[in-house]
């Protein structure tokens, strides 16, 4: 007989789902799929690259801090010539190091994973335009707070820690 | 070097109704090391401000050109800036960004410097010549240091020209800047910091380049106009002002102030009435950019440092300020503008909607100059009509090329 609070070992989320959930989000931005990717966010949802991730992003700087108007901005601008975009960059997402973590809150889960985003704007085939051609590669810690509206899980926290992000970085006008 | 062989002065030429600037002073290293030499060490170089290091043993490093040099604050509450290099064999003394200490230690031999950089401790003296080392007082130190409302320069020339002349008239422009602050003081916040592959003036013509906007910033313009965020119809008002020494502003009335701040901006507005009469609050209640010659530029609510790296690579910092004596109310809508990039005169060059397209363009002209076939680059735009205001002030039409033919003209003065 299963004791009931036996029942709370098996989790909101299981590891096997969360990578599908941070899969279908790869794909999505991997295939310029961006306003599909907006949906995945809870309506007070929050993207987030931190250049110090101790830091109080109302407060202090960030490289990134969107909240649902700012992404909207974002890929509206990307789709009108946003210069920084144009030739757009094109991506390619590695997810892995997928963890699990409960919450204080019932429907709610932490996701960490580890992400390597390969990263490229193509559009000169001479290899003279500073900034074209030059495949970049991008390292990152994610922290997702995922929270679970009825059946559907949501993001309410992507929080991505570059490698190097308290160092003078170039141009990430794409999604990571 | 064989300055003889690169000749400044014929790179920048000037008549009645053209100027011209030559391409090889953005694509070459020579040209790039003469530069650090004798606008960078030889000038007043913009190190750090005051608020970065507020008490004894703070300091952050920072660079005069190429120079490393270390900011610290001693024990006497001055500021000092030293060459971040030991006097025994060079080597670097202090890696990190920013922090305190109570001595600057060298990780090779062990030698040590007091927070003023003065010489603390050469280890094993036994084993020297009794005088020997005497001559050793400390860290190698900038010439001259001087602060200007919280603003840190270094000068490693002896016989540099003061600082109130460097500044001249600009100085009246750099007041209304900081007296937006009620007790007329900032404090600056964590940067941004973003590199671009391209050269370091690219940076400092285009803060005060009125023109560029309606077609760089097209896609930042039409956003913020489809979110209600920026009225079209405010048109592009204002003027550019140009100073002897290189600097220059373009300034704009803050008609892009979006719906939800009007309030609190007016209010904002009445404080500096209150404090310094009518009069001086309009003529200072502006949106400046103001390029101080050769690496800051003060902007609409942050503090931008240009940081040459190479002849086409770039570090750019980005400093948020907070207005010492301001109404809370105030400062979080200035963070709100900036952080949110509600206002078309902001955003980080790494991600942000403005000027992350600037920064593209950089590297796009460096690009474009690199084949060296493009031998001169053209900056006529309203020559014709240029106007002196006063003793070493001129102004122009807000989107005359004014203020980048000021800057060359100091540039050819102090390379040549």
């Amino acid at each position: 007989m299963v004791k009931a609070n036996d029942m709370t070992i098996l989790p909101l989320l299981s590891r096997h789902e969360a990578e599908d959930f941070l899969y279908k989000e790869s794909r999505l931005i991997d295939e310029d799929q961006l306003e599909d990717w907006l949906k995945l966010f809870t309506t007070d949802g929050i993207y987030w690259v931190p250049s110090d991730e101790s830091s109080d992003p109302d407060i202090e700087t960030s490289i990134i801090f969107d909240d649902s108007r700012q992404r909207e901005k974002r890929i509206y601008q990307l789709r009108n010539k946003h210069l920084a975009q144009d030739p757009p960059s094109r991506t390619i997402h590695f997810i892995s190091n997928v963890e699990v973590e409960e919450t204080e809150i019932p429907t709610e889960v932490i996701v960490r994973c580890n992400a390597l985003i390969s990263e490229m704007r193509p559009g000169d085939h001479q290899f003279i335009q500073q900034g074209l051609s030059s495949p970049r590669t991008f390292s990152c810690r994610c922290l997702y707070r995922l929270h679970q509206d009825e059946d559907e899980w949501k993001i309410a926290i992507k929080q991505v820690n570059l490698i190097d992000r308290d160092l003078p970085l170039e141009n990430i006008t794409f999604i990571l | 070097m064989n300055t003889e062989a690169l000749k400044p002065e014929t790179l920048i030429q000037e008549s009645e109704d053209d100027f011209r600037v030559h391409s090889s002073i953005y694509t070459d290293p020579d040209i790039f090391n003469l530069e650090m030499q004798e606008l960078f060490e030889s000038g007043w170089c913009y190190v750090a401000h005051e608020s970065e290091i507020p008490n004894a043993g703070d300091f952050r490093t920072s660079a005069v050109g190429r120079v490393p040099v270390i900011v610290s604050r001693g024990d006497d509450a001055k500021v000092y800036v030293n060459v971040n290099a030991c006097r025994h064999r060079g080597t670097v003394v202090c890696r990190e960004e920013r922090g305190n200490t109570r001595f600057f230690v060298c990780p090779y031999h062990g030698w040590s410097y007091k927070r003023d950089g003065t010489l603390n401790n050469i280890t094993d003296r036994d084993n020297f010549p009794k005088d020997w080392g005497k001559d050793i007082k400390g860290l190698v130190s900038a010439d001259h240091v001087t602060n200007y409302r919280g603003m840190i320069f270094a000068s490693f020339n002896p016989d540099v020209k003061s600082f109130e002349s460097h500044m001249g008239p600009l100085k009246k422009y750099v007041d209304f800047w900081f007296d937006h602050a009620l007790d007329g003081h900032v404090r600056v916040l964590k940067p941004w910091r973003a590199l671009y592959q391209g050269n370091w003036k690219f940076q400092l013509e285009n803060s005060t380049d009125g023109w560029h906007a309606r077609y760089v910033h097209v896609s930042a313009l039409k956003t913020l106009t489809e979110f209600g965020e920026y009225n079209p119809n405010v048109g592009w008002p204002g003027c550019t002002r140009a100073f002897a020494g290189g600097h220059g502003i373009l300034e704009r009335p803050r008609g892009d102030i979006p719906p939800e701040l009007k309030s609190t901006f007016d209010n904002f507005q009445q404080d500096l009435k209150d404090k310094y009469g009518d009069e001086y609050a309009e003529e200072m209640f502006f949106r400046r950019h103001i390029t101080i010659f050769p690496n800051i530029q003060l902007m609409e609510f942050k503090l931008r440092i240009i940081q040459p790296v190479a002849v086409d690579k770039t570090i750019i910092y980005e400093f948020p300020i907070e207005l010492i004596g301001t109404s809370d109310e105030v400062n979080t809508a200035i963070r709100t503008r900036l952080f949110k990039e509600v206002s078309i005169s902001s955003g980080s060059p790494v991600s942000g909607m403005v000027n992350a397209d600037d920064v593209e363009i950089y590297a796009r002209t460096q690009t474009g100059l690199s084949s060296g076939h493009m031998a001169w680059l053209r900056f006529g735009r309203g020559i014709h009509r240029e106007k002196s205001e006063r003793d070493y002030e001129w102004s122009g039409q807000d989107m005359d090329e004014l203020p980048q033919r000021s800057l060359y003209r100091e540039w050819l003065k102090q390379m040549t």
